[in-house]
């Protein structure tokens, strides 16, 4: 009864717990890197989808899991393939609405409708993407030859997540972890490795706090930044050229140049957004990093799959390194760094999930679900990404 | 629970389940067969048909496949069983840069095709443009020559009397009786520079300039004849869809595409000078089946190109051969005068009472294309040219 009580998900006392193992190398991930970038650039841009394939195949065969690799058993032809039907799809949506536009004038309803529609065929899509490339992933790992596989279809998918996003905002987001739980579910809950079903119930609640202290510290930050901001106009003598813009905008007029020193203003404009982009991105890692390390704890806690049980070791102060450091990897390094990014992002996570149990090979039989025939080419064109 | 083999024997994979079987290699000619240690028959793989996939540089194992795709898999470590297979098919262990090759010439083979698309899209795109700008309702043009009218309009004044304005719409509506789409428009700027546009959408501007330096009716009329031709062979949105070519499509397509730009693209692109002798040839045309002298055009041209050779206009000067073009006019003088005298005193004195006996002997007064301001330059508009 005591050993139950502790631990979040029950889990029964003295499971033996093991770890998927990631035996890569640095060298060999930029071999593949260097090559994919070169035949990249002979190709048009082509041979990405083949590169992207031999990463990822070098990837999957080293990690282990109980003693056996995983194998990626994706092409890079199937991955064009499913980018070549976006693009077309893309160019027909582009045409139609551009038709339309001409047809109608671009301020019509119908033009406005066209575009407003436009703009939320590219987010249900990019829910749709993030599903389907879930199903093409899992469906090309193969383990001890059972693959695994996903159930449900992304096109309801999409239609969820976008009423759950659009709930989520309609709360300024303050009901996001909720929102983002039940999209996490129905992800999980409908993956499959073989024929053993994945199964987890999440709970909102052991994550909230942890969201509303990384929400209250956003608010701070941002409020500082304004603040810093005004603060430096200030000392910088700018503030007369800004009222000047202001007014004359309020005013409907056009700024007087001779009094308005526009090269400083830009200047100070450019400074501003480059300083809040940093600001934002460097500020929410640190602020939610408490709240991802929940995230991937409750996971862990409740996600069961084929009799295995989990736990996460992912602290706050882990992620924050773990992605800082990436960020100025490749920004310093101006995107060579990738590679070492990759290497660290596996293995921080790879050696981060303890997996409680082990598998009875003996009963774990291959899935009868589907197997898309093209790639995640919807996700392609959102994530253009080295992997 | 627990696997019937050591790691470091040959292990068979069957697809089935995850269940690990100890496998023992047995050959028949053309066929590899797999057992079990009891001697059972687990596969039988054609011999031509395995791939590696992978090989463990940890282990040393190899994992093998099918090429058809199936989820069975046969990990050989060093042993007899290996070294049996790799007699049979020596060409096995050459697998990575067979791979490889076989993935570059994929790519290469996807980028081949996509740069002879572009290449027929780059070089194909002229033909293509007539058939596409076909395609496109002549109502399309409305909002894009619309919006770049209403902006001249906006900085220049419009010239207008009733008189004037019946005459050179009636002049028109000879002219081009059966041009498709919008209703034509046209209209006088107060502008001093020799040009006239066409505009998509129907819409052709005279600027005053023109007015003061043509010495008759019929001349105008030429330029007129000229500017319909464009609306009618559809130079505007040919000259959109072929000269933005892929480009535009793509920007189209990508960024949102803003109209007004378009329009002002439109209205700055120089027209071919296979469009230009097409319209002046269609011109002609028109002219005489109105039953109007067809040589107004030729004449002005001929005219403005002796009279003023150094202060031409950009549109004018940057046609290699005022002359030739001229020449290669059918100056037909048979049909009648565009205009009475009375109707073209009306149009010259639209933009109010200058002195029309000037006008036609000084270079003083045609503007350099600049001085529209506002950078425009020759180009506001498709000249006449
Ligand atoms: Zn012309």
């Amino acid at each position: 009864m005591m050993a139950t009580e502790s631990s979040a998900g029950g889990l029964p006392a003295g499971l033996e717990e093991q770890r998927l193992v990631y035996d890569g190398r640095l060298g060999a991930i930029y071999g593949i890197f260097i090559k994919t970038l070169l035949l990249a650039i002979v190709t048009l841009g082509i041979y990405r989808f083949w590169g992207k394939t031999n990463m990822r195949r070098y990837v999957w065969s080293h990690v282990s899991f109980q003693g056996d690799r995983l194998e990626y058993t994706g092409t890079g032809g199937e991955l064009f393939k499913g980018f070549i039907i976006v693009v077309g799809f893309v160019f027909i949506a582009g045409i139609a609405r551009t038709a339309l536009e001409l047809a109608f004038g671009s301020l019509s309803a119908v033009a406005v409708v066209a575009q407003l529609l436009f703009i939320v065929a590219v987010v249900y899509l990019a829910f749709v993407a993030h599903y389907a490339a879930q199903r093409y992933r899992l469906t090309r790992t193969l383990w001890r030859g059972i693959r695994g596989g996903v159930s449900g279809s992304a096109w309801s998918y999409g239609i969820k997540a976008m009423l759950y996003s659009l709930i989520s905002s309609f709360t300024f987001f303050l009901a996001q972890p909720w929102a983002s739980f039940r999209l996490l579910e129905l992800r999980l809950n409908n993956s499959y490795l073989g024929d053993a079903k994945a199964l987890a119930s999440l709970q909102a609640s052991e994550v909230f706090g942890r969201y509303i202290a990384g929400y209250g510290i956003m608010l701070v930050l941002f409020v500082g930044f304004i603040a810093l901001a005004i603060l430096a106009v200030g000392s910088s003598g700018l503030a007369q050229d800004f009222l000047e813009i202001i007014q004359a905008t309020a005013e409907g007029r056009t700024p007087d140049t001779t009094q308005v020193d526009m090269t400083s203003i830009a200047i100070a404009l450019g400074l501003f957004y480059a300083g809040f982009a940093v600001w934002g991105i460097l500020g929410s890692t640190i602020a939610f990093a408490w709240y991802w390390a929940g995230v991937a704890g409750e996971v862990a806690a409740r996600l069961e799959v084929a009799g295995l049980r989990f736990r996460s070791d992912i602290t706050a102060g882990g992620l924050i390194g773990l992605y800082i450091g990436n960020m100025l990897i490749v920004v310093f390094t101006l995107g060579l760094g990738l590679p070492i990014a990759l290497h660290r992002s596996l293995r921080f996570f790879t050696g981060r999930y303890g997996i409680l149990g082990r598998l009875d090979p003996d009963r774990l039989t291959q899935t009868t679900l589907d197997r898309p025939r093209t790639g995640e080419g919807l996700l392609e064109a959102f994530d253009p990404g080295l992997f | 629970m627990t696997d019937p083999a050591p790691p470091q024997t040959d292990r068979f994979f069957d697809g089935r389940t995850a269940h690990a079987h100890a496998a023992v290699l047995k050959f028949e000619p053309g066929k590899l067969l797999i057992e079990d240690a009891g001697g059972d028959l687990l596969a039988r793989w054609p011999l031509p048909e395995i791939r590696i996939v992978d090989e463990n540089l940890v282990n040393g194992a190899l994992v093998l496949a099918l090429t058809d795709g199936t989820a069975p898999r046969l990990h050989l470590f060093e042993g007899p069983g290996k070294a049996a297979l790799l007699r049979a098919r020596p060409e096995l262990p050459r697998w990575r840069a067979q791979q490889a090759w076989r993935n570059l010439r994929q790519a290469a083979i996807w980028g081949g095709g996509a740069l002879a698309l572009a290449a027929l899209l780059y070089f194909g795109w002229r033909d293509a443009s007539i058939a596409v700008a076909g395609w496109i309702p002549r109502e399309w043009e409305a909002p894009i020559g619309g919006a770049i009218r209403d902006e001249l309009a906006a900085a220049h004044r419009v010239c207008s009397t009733a008189e004037a304005d019946t005459a050179l719409a009636g002049l028109v509506a000879r002219i081009a009786p059966r041009l498709g789409g919008p209703p034509v428009t046209i209209e006088v700027l107060d502008v001093d520079q020799v040009n006239a546009v066409a505009l998509p959408g129907n819409h052709i501007l005279l600027f005053r300039g023109l007015l003061d330096r043509a010495s008759s009716p019929d001349q105008v009329a030429g330029v007129l004849a000229h500017e319909a031709s464009h609306l009618e062979l559809r130079h505007p949105m040919r000259g959109i869809v072929q000269q933005l070519g892929v480009g535009a499509v793509l920007s189209i397509v990508f960024g949102g595409s803003d109209l007004g730009a378009l329009g002002q693209l439109a209205a700055t692109l120089p027209y071919s000078r296979a469009m230009e002798s097409e319209a002046d040839r269609h011109g002609v045309e028109l002219l005489k089946a109105a039953g109007l002298r067809a040589d107004g055009l030729a004449s002005f041209l001929t005219v403005m190109a002796e009279t003023d050779p150094g202060g031409l206009p950009e549109w004018l000067s940057t046609h290699r051969d005022p002359q030739a073009r001229a020449a290669a006019l059918d100056a037909d003088a048979s049909g009648e005068a565009a205009l009475d005298p009375a109707a073209w005193r009306e149009l010259r004195e639209i933009c109010g009472a200058d002195d029309p006996g000037e006008a036609g002997d000084s270079g003083d007064r045609v503007a350099r294309p600049s001085s529209l301001g506002r950078g425009e330059g020759s180009a506001v508009g498709a000249p006449v040219e």
